[in-house]
């Protein structure tokens, strides 16, 4: 059990790694996209055959997410206080994630030993989510642009699951709470 | 330009037609090649979790994927950051020289009214935020997110704090 959460912890700071770097060319991405469909726009010959010239908002889109992707860490943030956990997310320089223990993941009950199963794959599950949302921004991008086949309701749900990812150890608490019976 | 509009609403018309088909399709019995290949990550996992004593260290690893994926992004950034700021000056150069030739060629007789001054303009702007990307890109980040812009070719990981 100890290596699989080794194994995970050691994905998850994999992803926390490559997130930070993936935010950044979006952000860039993003930037040159809403300038340079403002150039082309602006030809007096061709500007009527642009793709996106019956849809004036998609440059300016690309302008907001840009800024998403640029702090995406205070974003993120924004949408935990929107959950209600306050869980705050930063960036720091690298370094390894030390595992949790799997020694002890048997708890006094049951339920306790699910919140601590859950804690254990903590971390995997928190940049999992994070670049679930990550992702479902992305997509919903390529849907306004019409790079993309889908629904936005999708995306919504994916940001929705995203989060509930990042928050995960209050929402397992949450749920085995919902099935304490007490007494 | 007509028929580019007529594929991308046909694209649409396709994908709202095939939420509506029937859904009648069979699964055909997986191959014992599609099984073993199944079993691959399923017996890895379990590989993982059985390893025990093998890999039983709860401690902070060096070098493990973590940090080659930081070595990784590290270069990204850097070739997305050269990248991004040669497209900037190309683009800032670009937008610059064409603006110009736009508003002078605004005032040949025959182009006096096909909107040359607005593109002459529109470049000499555009030229602006090419030239300054990193600055517009902070205010873009204090629209979206009230805070300034935190993401920059310093590589760095998510820390995720703890929540209530």
């Amino acid at each position: 059990m100890q290596g699989l959460v080794d194994f995970t912890t050691a994905l998850a700071d994999c992803i926390s790694v490559i997130l930070p770097t993936l935010c950044y060319l979006a952000a860039c991405g993003c930037f040159i996209f809403f300038a340079w469909t403002l150039w082309t726009w602006s030809e007096p010959h061709s500007r009527y055959n642009h793709r996106h010239i019956g849809q004036p908002w998609v440059p300016f889109v690309s302008l907001i997410l840009c800024g998403v992707f640029a702090s995406f860490p205070k974003f993120l943030s924004m949408a935990n206080v929107s959950a209600g956990t306050n869980l705050v997310i930063g960036l720091t320089s690298y370094a390894p994630t030390t595992p949790p223990n799997a020694a002890n993941g048997l708890g006094a009950t049951p339920q306790a030993s699910v919140v601590d199963v859950v804690t254990m794959f903590q971390y995997f599950f928190e940049a999992f989510g994070a670049a679930c949302v990550f992702w479902a921004i992305m997509r919903w991008r390529g849907m306004v642009n019409g790079r993309v086949n889908g629904s936005p309701t999708s995306c919504a749900i994916q940001f929705v699951f995203g989060v509930m990812c990042v928050n995960i150890v209050t929402i397992a608490t949450g749920v085995v709470n919902f099935f304490q019976t007490g007494g | 330009m007509k028929i580019q509009h007529i594929i991308q609403r046909s694209a649409v018309f396709k994908r709202r037609s095939a939420g509506q088909g029937e859904a009648n399709v069979k699964r055909r019995p997986m191959t014992f090649l599609e099984r073993a290949a199944l079993a691959v990550p399923f017996g890895a996992t379990a590989l993982l979790g059985m390893a025990g004593h093998a890999m039983a260290q709860a401690t902070s690893p060096a070098g493990g994927l973590g940090a080659q994926v930081n070595t990784m992004s590290s270069e990204g950034l850097n070739a997305g950051s050269l990248l991004f700021g040669t497209g900037c000056y190309l683009a800032a150069a670009l937008c610059f020289g064409f603006g110009v030739w736009a508003l002078w060629q605004s005032r040949q007789p025959q182009n006096r009214e096909t909107g040359y001054v607005g593109r002459g303009i529109a470049g000499l702007v555009l030229c602006g935020l090419f030239a300054t990307a990193g600055v517009w890109i902070n205010k873009a980040s204090i629209s979206a997110s009230g805070g300034a812009s935190t993401i920059n070719t310093t590589p760095q990981m998510v820390q995720f704090g703890a929540g209530g």
